[in-house]
C-alpha cells in the first residue's frame, strides 16, 4: 500500500462516524487519563509539598545537626557551630533559623491547633520571600508574628493587626506570607529571633534548626562545603538547598508509604485504561465484522487490518487525552485549593502521561486485533 | 440465426488458458463423525470472457464451490487453478494475494457506513499502486456508469438499497478484475438499473475477457449468460453452454428418432446434457457394457468398432452433430459396438433416466421408435 495522500483512513472515519458513541469512548478514555493524572498528582504533590521548604532557602549552603533526617523531623544544634563557619573566608554571612511546633488558638473557635514556628533575624529573609522587606519590617516589632496565608483553615480567619494566642502568650499579626502546608504541618507562623528567644517554649529554644551560610560571589561552593565538613566536628551536615530538596524527596519515597500507594494506583489506572481501550475497540470491530470480512475477501492483508485497528487505538488515545487533561487540570486546582498539597503539571509530566496513554491504547488495540483477523470472508456468501 | 443454414456448434478457441480449471474437487465440512461432504468430484473449465450462471437448490453446494474458486477457502481435495494460480496447498497469504485479482459481489453489500460511495471505491483501489490522478478519476467514472453521479459523495445511510448495491458492485469492478464472482447482484435493483448492471458485466466480459460467475435466479442475467451450470447435492449435474443447447436441439431434431418430441422436452433434455472431453484414442463406450448414457458429439471425430467373432472391424466414423448410444438404452441391451475417439473429442452426455423421459414423452415418438428399431 502506498503512503499516498489518497489513502482513505478508515480508522479515523470509523471512530468519528457515530457521534454519541465517540463521546462515550472519549469519556471513557478521558476517565483513565484523569485517574493517572490524579495518581501522579498525589505522588508528586506529596514529594513536592514535603520538599517545598528546602526550595525556599535563600542561601548557598545550609548547616544542620547531622541527626536531622528530614525537614519535619530534625534535631537542633548549637549556635556556636554556625558561628564557626564565619571563620571560613568565603562565608560572608550566617543566619540562624529556629524551628518548633507550638500550639496556636483559633481565634474564632478557641481550639488550639499545632502550628509550625520559624524564627530568624528580621532582615535576613532566609526563605527568600518576595515581600521579604515588609516581613522584615513587621517582625522587627517585638511580639509581632507573620502568618502563612496558605496554612490550613483550621487556624481560623486571621486578620492583620489581630491578636492571637500562641502557647498561652499573645502575639500581634503584623503581616502575611505564602508558604503552604504539607502532610505533617498544617500551617506556619514566622517571628523574629528576638521574639522567639523571649518566649517560654518546651524546647531548648536557644538551639537552632538551621544555620544558613551565604558566600561571597564566585565562590566554589562544593569546595567550601568540603572544607567546612573536613574542619568542623562531625556532628553537622552541610548541604546546598537543592541537595536538601533531593534528600527530602528520596526520604518521602522510601519512608512514607503514601508514595508507593499512589505509584501502585497509577499502575492500576494504566491497566484499567488498557481494558477500557480494548473493550471499545473490540465492540467497534464486532460491529464491523462483515465489513472487515469483506476487506479480507477483497484481498486486504491481515497486516492492513491490524494497522487499521492500531490506528484507531492511537486516535482514541490522542482524542481522549485532551478532555482528560483539561478535566485533570481542573481537579488539580481544586485539590490544591482545598488540601494545600502542591498539585501542578509541567510539560514533562504531561508528556509522561500522554506517553502512558498512547502505550495503554496501543496495547489495548493489539489485543483487540485478534478479533479482526478472525473475520472469515468465506462466510460472506 | 439463419434457419436455412445447417446447425453448427460454435467453434471455441480451446488454446486459451482457462481462467478457472478444476478437477476432482471434493469438499467436506466438519471432522470425524460430524463430517459432511458437500462437493463431489466437481470438474469444470471456464474460459476468459464467459458469463457463467450457477444454479441449483439451496444446499446444492454452489456457494461452497464459489468460495473455493474465489480462494476464500482452502482446497481440501482435487486441483483448482484460477487465473493461472494453483490454489491447492496454497497458504492463507497466497490465497489472499490471489483474491486481489478477483471482484466479489456479495448479497449483503457490507459497506462501511462512514465512507461515501466514492471513498468506498477509492479504498478498494488501495490494493494497487495507482497514480493520484486515477484515485481521483476512476471511482467517479465507474459510479457514473452505474448511474450514481448524483450520489457519489453520499454515505450509505443516505442511499437506497438499490444504490448501496450498486456501490458494492462498483467496488468489485473498480480494479478491473479478470474474474468476478457474484451472488444475486441484481436482487435489489429495479428493471432499468438491473439491465444497466447486466450490460456493464457483459461489456467487461466482452471487452476485457473478464470471466463472470454468478449465482442468481434473475431472468435478465439468464439471458446474458453463455453457460448455465446446475448443481444438485454437491454434484455438477449439468453444464450447458446456452448457445450449445439450442444447437443440440437442432441436431437431435434432424433425426427421425427425435423428430416428434416436443420442443420443450427436447430443450429440457439439451439442458441436462453434460459436456465431457475424451483424448485421442480413448474409448467412449465399449462393446458389451451396460448402456447408461446417450451421446452427441460436439467436436472431433470418433470411430465405430465392432468385434465380430474376435475380429475388430471399423464400421465408420462419427463427427460433430452425430449421436450414438441410444440403441442400448432403448432396448436395454449391452452396447453393440465400441466407440473410440480418433482425435480430441467433445461429447454431450445424457444419462439414461433423462433419456427415458424424452422417449416416453411422446407416444408417437415411441411408436416411431418401435417402427425404427423393432421391425
Amino acid at each position: 500500500m502506498l503512503s499516498s495522500p489518497h489513502r482513505i483512513s478508515i480508522a479515523r472515519k470509523m471512530l468519528l462516524h457515530k457521534k454519541a458513541r465517540l463521546a462515550m469512548s472519549l469519556s471513557a478514555m478521558a476517565f483513565t487519563v484523569v485517574i493517572m493524572l490524579m495518581e501522579m498528582g498525589f505522588f508528586n504533590g506529596i514529594n513536592d509539598s514535603q520538599a517545598r521548604l528546602a526550595t525556599y532557602f535563600n542561601a548557598d549552603l545550609v548547616m544542620m545537626d547531622m541527626r536531622s533526617i528530614h525537614l519535619n523531623k530534625y534535631a537542633t544544634m548549637d549556635r556556636s557551630r554556625m558561628m564557626q563557619a564565619m571563620g571560613f573566608e568565603d562565608v560572608v554571612e550566617v543566619v540562624p533559623v529556629y524551628k518548633a511546633l507550638v500550639g496556636m488558638k483559633n481565634p474564632q473557635t478557641g481550639l488550639t491547633k499545632v502550628i509550625f514556628v520559624m524564627a530568624f533575624p528580621p532582615d535576613s529573609n532566609p526563605l527568600g520571600f518576595p515581600n521579604g522587606e515588609q516581613v522584615g519590617a513587621a517582625l522587627k516589632k517585638q511580639g509581632t508574628v507573620v502568618f502563612d496565608t496558605k496554612s490550613r483553615r483550621i487556624f481560623g480567619k486571621i486578620e492583620l493587626g489581630q491578636d492571637i494566642e500562641i502557647s498561652d502568650r499573645k502575639y500581634r499579626v503584623g503581616g502575611f506570607v505564602e508558604l503552604g502546608p504539607n502532610f505533617s504541618i498544617d500551617g506556619t507562623i514566622l517571628m523574629s529571633d528576638a521574639t522567639w528567644l523571649r518566649g517560654r517554649w518546651d524546647r531548648e529554644s536557644d538551639r537552632i534548626a538551621y544555620g544558613l551560610l551565604r558566600t561571597r560571589a564566585g565562590s566554589d561552593i562544593p569546595a567550601l562545603k568540603q572544607r567546612i565538613l573536613d574542619r568542623l566536628p562531625k556532628d553537622i551536615l552541610v548541604l546546598t538547598p537543592e541537595e536538601m530538596r533531593r534528600r527530602e524527596v528520596i526520604h518521602t519515597i522510601k519512608a512514607v508509604p503514601l508514595g508507593a500507594i499512589f505509584g501502585v494506583g497509577m499502575v492500576i489506572g494504566f491497566v484499567i485504561g488498557v481494558i477500557i481501550c480494548y473493550q471499545i475497540l473490540y465492540n467497534e470491530i464486532t460491529d464491523h465484522m462483515p465489513q472487515y470480512a469483506t476487506l479480507r475477501a477483497m484481498g486486504f492483508s491481515d497486516r492492513f487490518l491490524r494497522k487499521t485497528v492500531v490506528q484507531e487505538a492511537l486516535w482514541l488515545s490522542a482524542l481522549g487525552f485532551i478532555p482528560g487533561l483539561a478535566f485533570g487540570y481542573l481537579l488539580y486546582a481544586v485539590i490544591e485549593y482545598y488540601t494545600g498539597i502542591l498539585m501542578f503539571l509541567t510539560i514533562g509530566r504531561i508528556a509522561v502521561i500522554f506517553f502512558f496513554t498512547i502505550v495503554m491504547c496501543t496495547i489495548g488495540g493489539l489485543i483487540a486485533v485478534k478479533r479482526v483477523t478472525s473475520a472469515d470472508p468465506a462466510t460472506l456468501y | 440465426m439463419n434457419p436455412s443454414a445447417p446447425p453448427a456448434f460454435v467453434v471455441r478457441d480451446r488454446t486459451a488458458e482457462p481462467s478457472i480449471e478444476m478437477k476432482g474437487i471434493n469438499y467436506a465440512f466438519g471432522e470425524g463423525e460430524s463430517r459432511k461432504q458437500v462437493l463431489f468430484e466437481n470438474e469444470l473449465r471456464v474460459f476468459p470472457g464467459e458469463i457463467v450462471i450457477l444454479t441449483g437448490p439451496s444446499g446444492s453446494g454452489k456457494t461452497t464451490l464459489l468460495t473455493l474458486i474465489g480462494a476464500l477457502r482452502s482446497i481440501q481435495e482435487g486441483s483448482m487453478k484460477v487465473l493461472g494460480h494453483d490454489l491447492a496447498g496454497m497458504s492463507a497469504r497466497g490465497l489472499q494475494e490471489v483474491r486481489t485479482n478477483i471482484g466479489f459481489i456479495f448479497q449483503a453489500h457490507n459497506l462501511f457506513e462512514s465512507l461515501t460511495a466514492f471513498q468506498t471505491l477509492a479504498l478498494a483501489m488501495q490494493l494497487y499502486p495507482y497514480s493520484g490522478k486515477e484515485f481521483k478519476e476512476r471511482p467517479a467514472a465507474i459510479l457514473n456508469e452505474l448511474g450514481l453521479e448524483e450520489r457519489m459523495h453520499y454515505k450509505p445511510e443516505k442511499l437506497s438499497g438499490g444504490q448501496q448495491q450498486r456501490v458494492a458492485i462498483g467496488r468489485a469492478l473498480v480494479n478491473h478484475p479478470k474474474l468476478i464472482l457474484a451472488d444475486e447482484p441484481t436482487a435489489a435493483l429495479d428493471k432499468d438499473t438491473g439491465r444497466q448492471v447486466v450490460q456493464i458485466l457483459q461489456k467487461r466480459a466482452k471487452d476485457e475477457d473478464c470471466t463472470i460467475m454468478i449465482v442468481t435466479h434473475d431472468n435478465r442475467i439468464l439471458d446474458a449468460a453463455d453457460r448455465i451450470l446446475k448443481m444438485v447435492d454437491g454434484y455438477i449435474v449439468s453444464d450447458v453452454v446456452v448457445s450449445d443447447s439450442i444447437v443440440i436441439g437442432e441436431f437431435l431434431r434432424k433425426s427421425r428418432v427425435f423428430q416428434d418430441v416436443s420442443p420443450t422436452v427436447l430443450a429440457g433434455a439439451a439442458k441436462e446434457m453434460k459436456l465431457v472431453s475424451y483424448g485421442s484414442g480413448e474409448f467412449v463406450i465399449q462393446q458389451g457394457e451396460t448402456g447408461d448414457k446417450f451421446f452427441l458429439i460436439r467436436s472431433g471425430t470418433a470411430e465405430i468398432l465392432k468385434d465380430t467373432k474376435g475380429q475388430l472391424r471399423s464400421l465408420g466414423t462419427l463427427g460433430a452433430g452425430d449421436f450414438f448410444g441410444e440403441l442400448a438404452l432403448l432396448k436395454d441391451e449391452p452396447r453393440a459396438a465400441t466407440i473410440k475417439a480418433l482425435e480430441p473429442l467433445e461429447v454431450f452426455i445424457l444419462p439414461k433416466a433423462k433419456f427415458d423421459e424424452v422417449v416416453h414423452s411422446s407416444s408417437s415418438f415411441r411408436d416411431q421408435l418401435k417402427k425404427e428399431y423393432f421391425t
